[in-house]
């Protein structure tokens, strides 16, 4: 379960980007949704301690982020919104291998590893092709397979299908689905968002809705219209 | 040209060791540059192309890579023979053209992943602890994938530059390229972060000999 216990989060300037926020997750499936600057990203990046809390705290699975971050590290998965600055290595297999080659493996068991990963997602034949080469849903894929090779509890997706075309949007979609882990995903395609088990809509630092996917979803249309 | 741009293949270049591929460009580079004969720079030069495309890799993909030094080559025959010294610019372009050729023979036959390998293998051999092996690693590879994803913005940002009308513009070039880099290294930085890779708490293991 993630619990955001009244977590805030504000500049040194004073600009506050999360206010006060109280949630308790613990679906399969959660969507957070939002105009661009509504706090989406801030809210999530603090599930994986990328960003701390400068009021409240964040709990993930009993642990702090920010005093346990390490530990909450291990169980939540990132995958950022822009698939390119998650690719640190020239090839999908020396990638995903990274993460396993830092958790103490071995070159060869890491390679192993992360070859398989890649094979379930459909990228094994691809695994030592030049990163930049690839199409920018092969490339996300890729950024997911690097965290599911590290077994995660959690994923956090940022944007998974922004930019796509179709054709990749749903082969990223497709492999969403089969995951086991948790996900919460920051997404601007509200019929992704409308599959979720719970959808949480941001607005101004805020939450002005959660609950069902569907009225959530209807919610946050209602208040662009109006606008 | 982009440092990792690996051409598969199972010829006996493409299993050689990359130890013994990186000892050998070394040292043939290093003999290019110390005989002073234009035979042996050429001589080089083509046994290098011929190695390539005896292992299968296509013309037009040894040609694209050596594009880049084709034109510095041909800048360097330009300079030299501006202040008269024609046979000496020759000579430097066969050198330089030799060792490229060398150099392109190597990235295209070896994964990155066995060039960081070796790496780490020299480097344990040395004696380093394996965080410092592991960070080194990581290091090459980092500026590996640095160098290819720059040279894809560069190409973007070059295009931006040609559709604005700004083709004579350095600062149209240079300001959104080097905004790229430090976002590109802000996120990379995230990235490693949020992988845990600087855990400082898990061990390392060792780099394992060549099989």
């Amino acid at each position: 379960m993630i619990v955001f216990a009244d977590a805030g989060v504000e500049l040194p300037g004073g600009t506050v980007l999360l206010r006060d926020v109280s949630l308790s997750l613990s679906e399969r499936r959660v969507a957070v949704i939002g105009a661009n600057g509504s706090g989406k990203t801030t809210l999530v990046r603090l599930i994986n301690g990328l960003t701390a809390p400068t009021s409240g705290r964040v709990i993930v699975d009993g642990l702090d982020t920010v005093n346990d971050r390490k530990a909450v590290q291990r169980r939540v998965g990132f995958v950022f919104q822009d698939a390119d600055h998650q690719l640190v290595y020239p090839t999908p297999a020396e990638d995903v291998a990274l993460g396993l080659r830092a958790r103490g493996r071995s070159a060869r068991d890491a390679r192993r590893d992360a070859l398989a990963t890649l094979r379930r997602a459909g990228l094994g034949h691809k695994a030592d092709q030049a990163i930049h080469t690839l199409s920018g849903g092969e490339k996300h894929l890729v950024a997911l397979c690097a965290v599911l090779a590290l077994d995660p509890e959690w994923i956090v997706l940022d944007e998974p299908t922004t930019t796509l075309d179709l054709v990749n949007r749903r082969r990223v979609i497709d492999a969403m689905e089969d995951l086991d882990q948790n996900l919460v995903i920051v997404s601007h395609d509200l019929d992704l968002a409308r599959q979720s088990d719970r959808a949480v809509l941001m607005s101004d630092g805020a939450v002005v809705a959660d609950g069902a996917p569907g009225p959530t979803v209807d919610a946050y249309v209602d208040r662009v219209t109006v606008l | 040209m982009t440092l990792s741009l690996y051409w598969p293949g199972g010829s006996w270049l493409h299993r050689l060791p990359a130890g013994v591929k990186l000892v050998a460009l070394v040292a043939i580079s290093a003999a290019v540059v110390a005989i002073d004969r234009p035979q042996v720079s050429v001589g080089v030069l083509v046994a290098a192309v011929a190695l390539v495309v005896g292992v299968g890799v296509p013309w037009r993909i040894l040609i694209r890579q050596m594009r880049p030094f084709a034109v510095v080559t041909l800048v360097l025959v330009a300079v030299q023979a501006a202040i008269g010294r024609w046979d000496e610019g020759f000579v430097a372009a066969g050198r330089l053209l030799a060792v490229a050729m060398l150099a392109v023979a190597v990235t295209l036959t070896t994964r990155s992943a066995d060039l960081v390998a070796w790496l780490e293998r020299v480097l344990t051999a040395l004696r380093l602890r394996p965080r410092r092996v592991f960070r080194a690693a990581l290091a090459v590879g980092l500026a590996l994938r640095s160098i290819d994803h720059l040279g894809v913005v560069a190409h973007r940002v070059l295009d931006a530059r040609r559709a604005r009308g700004l083709q004579r513009s350095v600062r149209a070039f240079a300001v959104p390229t080097v905004v790229a880099a430090a976002r590109f290294a802000h996120g990379v930085g995230e990235a490693l972060d949020a992988r845990g890779v600087a855990d400082p708490d898990v061990p390392v293991a060792r780099a394992e000999p060549e099989r």
